[in-house]
């Protein structure tokens, strides 16, 4: 009973509790209700802690080796890059909380909603039996958490810059100024992209070491260079010929919605080496 | 953000050499390249790759493959076209850096002490502070607090008043240069990996020397096994391999997948495991007396060894075996049609009374045996078993190219996060001393992070 789909099913509540209190944080912008929602959001990424702890337990090896253990992975890893936000910048972008942890309940709804083989514990095949799993699997997933919580920041800062331009007082008008919102969304994806290089990176060594080829052109290997040409795009844009703005924010949506192609739309769609997850 | 300085070239009448030149530097060549490259590369991973024409026909009739083959889509990322793409982005990638390279390097190096306070106050980020104190006061105060802040100084003291130029983190402005180096050198590894990294695979039986020519010495299998979980799964399998070098036993490992073997830079992979397709160790005949119908003897024969079978006047012999039975009618050669063991059959020698009478293929599957007997022989013959040797799928790759990879990977990871995480900031300080004050011009630049910078000045400010 007190197995790891338990506490990922409590997971999926106390999100959406938390997600609920921001939302209406927002729109009531009662201050007892943000630091309801906040705790809550500590209290889900507690549990989130707990359920990663008890599947290591159960499977009795690191948690990353299906779809439904990375959504896990992801979403604790989502939640505490927001956490840092709110500790470094107090109660300003609590905003950001709002899609986060709405992010957040929806990858572990996702997770809940797998069909049961991609949720099952099994063991682990000799491909994976390896402690680059490790290393490849946390650095892509701190890529791509930064990258959903970019994506998350993209939208906020498309309904705040368009609100600016208005004169009457708004919803909006609580969100942070667009410009931190634009330094924030640049700022996650300058973590993301060296982190997604570097999960590119070991997953090449990795298969360079099991497989004896580092590249072979496997739809998980293709989209993830499509992902990281879209990002490196992205830099070029910004860096070299001084993008800000709603064009980067585009960039960041359109990036992450190529990120969960990459990340569900590959394991599903396309066969392939990478067919696990 | 400093702006490009790009209008030298617009001003002057442009030649060709100019005009290939900013062609090749040009952003849009690279947009148009990366879009192609992904365009190409996303089709990959749709059109299956490396299939027979014949499938791609099936799938997507025989209209549409004509252009499948046209554009080399079954084989897409080894196409001309996609080779000559990587190869353009190459080139532009040169180019470009070739011409930013004095623009980074200029800001990457140059000391400047020589401005007025005009320029200072030029800056996005300026401020003037009323100083209670000498010229000469302001000043120690100045060079002790942008030390407190990691800032490299230099100094030039005029007549009119004092010039400070402080910098640091001035190494990020190299990040991007190494960061497309790296781009470069992975490239060139992919480069020398296709033109002469080589990679085969091999099913290895137990006992049967394989010769490496790329490494001129035998891989022989000493054993191969298959250890199995409690719910009867795979859990991992083992090849116990020797390498044999001028006769010489040099070298035993056991190997399994995420752990090769390396022997003179050839690299042995545990890929596959699987029964063989094209042999057998032994099988069961059973020969039945055509005219009385009673089963005469039923014989083990091993694989390509003739068999004397007592009393019945026969030597027999196993000359051929396929997993999966197919017949090529042009070259007329019976073939595997694949490696599962869908249809076994073995070829048998039949001599009778001292003469080869027939050599026909039997089949494993009841339904097809007995269906062309063999008119000049007493006998019916039927395969009623056998045993096919496992064998240890071996992937063997020697490639040069990979170490350049790496080191190519280990520069681009450097590169980005100098890029990304060490900033460059610079600042001019004019000190002008005015009767018992003194006045301090305070501006400065960063190439990125401008919150960061923002707040630095700030503090900066606080300090005085």
């Amino acid at each position: 009973m007190f197995n790891s789909f338990f506490l990922s099913d409590i997971l999926l509540w106390v999100y959406l509790a938390a997600a609920c209190c921001y939302i209406f944080y927002m729109a009531l912008k009662k201050e007892g209700i943000g630091h309801l929602a906040f705790a809550l959001t500590i209290i889900g990424w507690l549990v989130n802690t707990a359920t990663l702890i008890v599947r290591t337990i159960e499977t009795g090896r690191a948690p990353y080796a299906n779809l439904y253990e990375t959504m896990v992975l992801l979403s604790w890893l989502v939640v505490m890059g927001y956490i840092a936000i709110e500790l470094k910048y107090s109660n300003k972008l609590r905003v950001v909380g709002a899609v986060i942890v709405t992010l957040a309940f929806l990858a572990m709804g996702a997770a809940a909603m797998l069909p049961y083989r991609y949720q099952a514990i099994e063991p682990l095949i000799p491909a994976l039996q390896s402690n680059w799993l490790i290393l490849h699997v946390i650095t892509t997933f701190v890529g791509y958490a930064s990258f959903a919580i970019a994506f998350g920041i993209g939208i906020l800062y498309l309904l705040k810059e368009r609100a600016e331009h208005r004169v009457k007082p708004s919803f909006f008008d609580r969100f942070p100024n667009s410009e931190l919102l634009d330094d924030l969304n640049y700022k996650f994806i300058a973590i993301g992209f060296p982190f997604v290089t570097l999960g590119i990176i070991l997953g090449a060594i990795w298969a360079n070491y099991a497989w004896g080829g580092y590249w072979s052109w496997d739809p998980k290997e293709t989209w993830s260079l499509i992902v990281w040409f879209i990002y490196a795009g992205y830099f070029h844009g910004r860096l070299v010929r001084g993008w800000r703005g709603r064009k980067t924010a585009y960039f960041s949506i359109i990036g992450f919605l190529a990120v969960i192609f990459l990340y569900w739309g590959v394991s599903f769609v396309l066969p392939g080496l990478h067919a696990y997850a | 953000m400093e702006t490009v300085v790009q209008t030298e070239a617009e001003s002057k009448p442009r030649g060709v050499f100019q005009k290939v030149y900013d062609f090749l530097s040009s952003v849009k060549l690279a947009v148009v390249v990366f879009f192609l490259l992904a365009a190409g590369s996303i089709s990959g991973t749709i059109i299956e790759q490396g299939l027979d024409p014949q499938e791609y026909i099936t799938r997507y009739g025989e209209k549409w493959y004509y252009w499948i083959n046209l554009l080399s889509l079954p084989n897409v990322y080894h196409s001309w076209w996609f080779t000559l793409l990587l190869a353009l982005l190459a080139i532009n990638l040169a180019v470009c850096l070739s011409k930013r390279l004095p623009t980074i390097w200029r800001a990457y190096y140059v000391v400047d002490c020589d401005f007025t306070h005009n320029l200072v106050q030029n800056f996005k980020n300026s401020t003037v502070i009323k100083f209670q104190g000498t010229a000469e006061e302001a000043k120690h105060k100045t060079l002790a607090i942008l030390k407190g802040h990691q800032y490299k100084l230099w100094m030039e003291n005029g007549p009119k008043g004092i010039s400070i130029f402080a910098a640091k983190g001035r190494i990020g402005r190299l990040g991007s240069t190494l960061t497309h180096i790296s781009i470069f050198i992975i490239l060139s590894g992919t480069v020398i990996s296709s033109a002469i990294g080589y990679r085969t695979f091999y099913p290895v039986y137990e006992g049967t020397p394989l010769y490496i020519p790329q490494g001129d010495f035998y891989l022989v299998l000493d054993k191969f096994w298959i250890d199995y979980n409690e719910k009867g799964g795979v859990k991992d399998y083992f090849s116990k391999l020797s390498i044999i070098d001028k006769e010489k036993k040099v070298m035993t490992k056991t190997i399994q997948v995420n752990d090769p073997l390396q022997y003179k830079g050839v690299w042995f992979y545990q890929s596959s495991y699987g029964m063989a397709w094209d042999r057998i160790d032994k099988a069961l005949i059973r020969i039945t007396d055509k005219k009385s119908g009673k089963v005469v003897t039923e014989e083990v024969l091993d694989f390509r060894k003739a068999k004397e079978i007592k009393g019945a006047d026969l030597r027999l012999t196993i000359t051929n075996f396929v997993s999966h039975f197919a017949y090529d009618p042009k070259t007329k050669q019976v073939y595997a049609q694949s490696p599962e063991h869908e249809n076994p059959a073995i070829q048998l020698e039949i001599v009778e009374g001292g003469q080869t009478i027939a050599t026909p293929w039997l089949f494993y599957d009841p339904k097809l045996q007995g269906m062309f007997p063999i008119d000049k022989s007493k006998y019916d013959f039927v395969l009623a078993d056998y045993r096919a040797p496992q064998y240890s799928g071996l992937q063997m790759a020697k490639d040069p190219g990979v170490n350049l990879v790496w080191v190519g990977s280990a520069f681009l990871m450097a590169g980005l996060f100098i890029s990304f995480f060490i900033f460059h900031r610079r600042l001019w300080i004019r000190i002008e001393p005015s009767e018992k004050s003194a006045i301090i011009y305070l501006g400065g630049l960063a190439n990125k992070d401008a919150f960061g910078f923002e707040k630095e000045m700030k503090g900066i400010l606080e300090s005085f």
